[in-house]
């Protein structure tokens, strides 16, 4: 993974740029010690880190405006910064970069419930949001599993997800406007308190767009009412492919529970020793399912789920029957990536995508790379929707290893895009998967992309080097070029 | 001279729009042009017409997703996925009659294209979160495509939330991928009269905040309702073992108000009348508007416009008024779907810093406006 080589001349020009944002922020507000830039050197993927020239900590709108402007007026790089839990890179700082910290944006503006919904800043955590509201009944959906520490902003730039997204969907889903400041300082009212825009749709586009087009400072999120019941579905299958089946089935009968997550036997084993969950240590796999809403309906898709299970031979079934039971079930599914460290050094999260009848085929094509790898792979599924989440394990002090675990990584996405799906299902492209674009997207599907990026920011100075494989000059993208004199296509039917 | 083209094959499209461009000669992009009186009146010698792209190229129920051409006819569309028990849930309008054309004519195509959304959109979402991908030729009279066929993908821009509801402004889509829901086992209507604007938006969002997932919630005033007294609807769907829990649950809300329930076969037809706004059918010469406003605003727009007829849908988050007068709103955004388009902007007006961006943005699909030029004032 090669980042742009630091320029010199921005390089030069760090004394005068400390001197124009302390008048700005004053030294509080900035992170200039090599010490104190090693904080931010790596978001959620570290197997990447690189301390960034300055770290910038605004703590309002205008004072990101302002730092902005000062960024593009002395041509300076600037990477936009959340929580920094992202787990494809997309926070990776520059050598020769302004870091942009936005946790000081950390404000609820306005909670509104005759409108449903809130207004917040881009630094308050996603799970801050439903805590806000929580009491009054209400909550924010969305739900990464990182939500206890990354911010909405972060969400907004990465399309975050979560395991009840197969009902509630993205982030996308469920934001209504935002804030926006362009890399000149410009700032854009996005949406607001209502459900549609007539402009393009800026703020489907600025979602997921992961800190390539502008920084988000303010957050008009839908807030949902608390459903009536929620139960949740523990289900052990001696193979993978019933499991697989199972979940099919249960969407194609016509049922969208509100999660539906899959664990194979390395994972299942690596959270019960970790916590405990309760999982059935000898199942190839399991389901945990969740249904909500009102009580008869819940009881009568569990009712349904059931028999679709037994059908296809499941090994146990257990129902939740209170909401500690039910956050049991869940325990083990939410402490599986920490469980996985536990029984090996490192390991690689991928996040591939593929059309849900697809899953036992993958499978078994995992199997047989992590044969020819000769490296173990733990899986864990949002499986109701087709997000794969495969834990490569390896060692990184073994000279080549994460080299390997980078290609295995790398082979597993491929066989997903070959499968009708695509490269990242929630984590973002950033700089991990930033050179397997083209396995996707022809070049003039990202000659297209690129050309929006220069829309909001022609110079590259955002967040350069991270979802796009090559950089293009805006001008050379901006060339049309055309086969021109051909006429009239005598062959092409009129109306 | 005037060509109109309707080509079946991608390469043809864009040797079509390449040609224009060297002849900077500005393409008419529509499916079957029912919805073409959406916008500002464009200055066109071509039309472009992508009606032949009119085949389902993969339909999965199992695993609900289905991608079409544009031309497919969305009565047929909605009959084959409703054959499987599935429907698209941000329910799909025919402005057909509205704008002076037959009913069930329109494609799928205008709908992506003018991002049309029915009474399901306040809880369930517009036609843009029901998009997985698309493909098409933009004004650099390149094929490209964006997005994929699976519901999780974060993969490079969402290009295909942009394009949609773009008025073909940006490329002539010749497919999407379009995410399918399951159709509702059951469904009834509770209708209760006589309730005031003010009243109406209070009791829609008190239902709208219960965890009880209604599927629409309009109100229509007594001049324009069928019953002679004004109705304000909830519309109660899901598994039929779920019906009474939830109607119980609402008429707690509803408490010691007048009401009447419909059951499914005229609770259809009340929300078919809504989503293709039947209340502004047959047309009439003053404009009418659709309008997008904080629910609890929407008593205030009407108090101030004071027009003879309109009626408030996506539990009051949407107006359709019709009035000579250009709506007024501390927020929000409209359209005008009918009335004299010259003098009378289209939407609201935008701030200059969005406008420019815009312009930035339209010019990153078609440096030459060559594709539907002017038709949202850029």
């Amino acid at each position: 993974m090669k980042m742009p080589e630091p320029e010199q001349a921005i390089l030069d020009q760090l004394p005068e740029l400390h001197r124009r944002l302390s008048n700005l922020l004053g030294e509080d507000g900035l992170v200039t010690t090599e010490h104190g830039r090693k904080v931010f050197e790596s978001d959620g993927l570290t197997a990447y880190k690189q301390s960034p020239m300055i770290v910038a900590l605004p703590s309002t709108t205008s004072q990101v405006s302002d730092v902005l402007k000062i960024c593009d007026e002395m041509n300076i790089k600037v990477v936009p910064r959340g929580a920094g839990t992202s787990l494809s890179g997309g926070a990776l700082p520059l050598a020769d970069g302004l870091m942009l910290g936005l946790s000081r944006l950390n404000r609820i503006l306005d909670i509104d419930y005759d409108n449903r919904c809130a207004v917040v800043e881009c630094g308050v955590t996603n799970l801050g949001i439903t805590n806000a509201v929580s009491e009054d009944g209400f909550y924010y959906a969305p739900d990464p599993s990182s939500q206890i520490a990354c911010t909405i902003g972060g969400n907004v730039a990465e399309n975050s997800g979560g395991v009840h997204c197969l009902k509630y969907g993205l982030t996308t889903n469920n934001i209504l406007g935002v804030k926006l400041i362009l890399m000149s300082g410009e700032i854009l009212e996005i949406g607001g308190k209502y459900l549609q825009e007539s402009d393009y749709d800026l703020l489907g586009l600025i979602t997921g767009s992961e800190g390539l087009l502008g920084v988000v400072t303010e957050v008009t999120v839908r807030i949902l009412p608390k459903p009536d019941t929620v139960h949740a579905m523990l289900i052990g299958f001696g193979d993978v492919e019933s499991a697989g089946a199972c979940v099919s089935e249960t969407i194609a009968s016509g049922i969208i529970p509100a999660g539906m997550e899959m664990m194979d036997n390395i994972a299942i084993n690596a959270a019960e020793d970790y916590c405990h969950a309760g999982y059935p240590r000898d199942a190839a796999a399991i389901l945990i399912a969740e249904f909500d809403g009102i009580t008869s309906e819940v009881d009568y898709f569990i009712d349904r789920v059931s028999k679709i299970a037994k059908k296809l031979n499941a090994t146990s079934i257990a129902i939740s029957k209170s909401e500690e039971e039910r956050n049991g079930f869940w325990a083990g599914r939410k402490a599986a990536f920490p469980a996985v460290g536990r029984i090996s050094p490192d390991y690689y999260c991928m996040d591939g995508s593929i059309p849900r009848k697809k899953l036992p085929e993958i499978l078994k094509r995992m199997k047989e790379l992590s044969e020819q790898y000769g490296l173990k792979v733990a899986n864990v599924f949002h499986a109701g929707d087709g997000n794969l989440h495969p834990l490569i394990l390896y060692d990184a002090n073994i000279p080549g290893e994460l080299i390997k675990a980078e290609d295995f990584g790398a082979d597993i996405l491929k066989l997903c895009v070959q499968m009708g799906g695509a490269l990242t299902g929630e984590h973002g492209v950033g700089v991990e998967k930033r050179d397997l674009m083209p396995e996707m997207f022809t070049k003039d599907d990202l000659n297209q992309q690129e050309r929006l990026k220069c829309a909001f920011d022609p110079k590259h100075r955002l967040n350069p080097g991270k979802m796009f494989p090559e950089l293009h000059r805006c001008a050379e993208l901006g060339k049309v070029h055309v086969h021109g004199g051909k006429l009239l296509f005598p062959e092409i039917p009129r109306f | 001279m005037t060509e109109n083209y309707s080509p079946s094959i991608i390469k043809d499209v864009s040797d079509i729009i390449s040609d224009h461009i060297v002849r900077e000669c500005p393409l008419d992009i529509r499916t079957n042009g029912s919805l073409i009186k959406l916008g500002h009146p464009m200055v066109t010698k071509s039309a472009l017409s992508l009606k032949n792209f009119n085949q389902i190229t993969l339909y999965e129920p199992e695993e609900l997703v289905i991608t079409l051409g544009p031309g497919v006819n969305l009565t047929e569309l909605k009959s084959t996925l409703k054959d499987k028990n599935q429907e698209l849930r941000f329910e799909p309008p025919d402005y057909g009659p509205l704008l002076g054309n037959l009913a069930g004519q329109g494609s799928i195509g205008g709908i992506i294209g003018c991002n049309l959304s029915g009474p399901k959109r306040f809880m369930a979402g517009a036609a843009r979160d029901f998009i997985l991908g698309v493909e098409g030729v933009s004004g650099y009279g390149h094929g490209f495509k964006a997005g994929g066929r699976v519901v999780k993908n974060v993969t490079g821009y969402d290009v295909s939330k942009l394009v949609t509801g773009a008025y073909g402004t940006l490329a002539g889509l010749t497919s999407f991928t379009l995410k399918l829901s399951p159709l509702a086992e059951a469904e009834i209507s509770i209708i209760v009269h006589g309730l005031d604007n003010v009243e109406a938006i209070k009791l829609m969002s008190k239902i709208a905040i219960c965890p009880f997932e209604t599927s629409g919630l309009a109100y229509v005033p007594e001049n324009i309702s069928t019953k002679k007294s004004s109705l304000m609807v909830v519309r109660i769907e899901g598994v039929s073992a779920s019906l009474k829990e939830r109607t119980d649950a609402i008429l707690k809300i509803i408490g010691s108000r007048s009401f009447e329930i419909c059951q499914s076969e005229e609770s259809k037809i009340i929300w078919k009348a809504i989503c293709d706004v039947e209340p502004f059918n047959p047309p009439t010469n003053i404009p009418l508007w659709k309008i997008s406003v904080p629910p609890s605003q929407a008593a205030d727009v009407i108090a101030k416009h004071n027009p003879d007829f309109y009626y408030f849908d996506w539990a009051g988050g949407l107006i359709w008024m019709s009035s000579n007068d250009i709506p007024k709103l501390k927020s929000g955004a409209f359209w005008l779907i009918r009335g004299p388009n010259k003098g009378l902007p289209f939407t609201n007006q935008k701030d200059p810093v969005t406008k420019a961006l815009m312009q930035r943005v339209k010019n990153s699909f078609d440096p030459k406006n060559i594709l539907n030029p002017k038709r949202l004032g850029i």
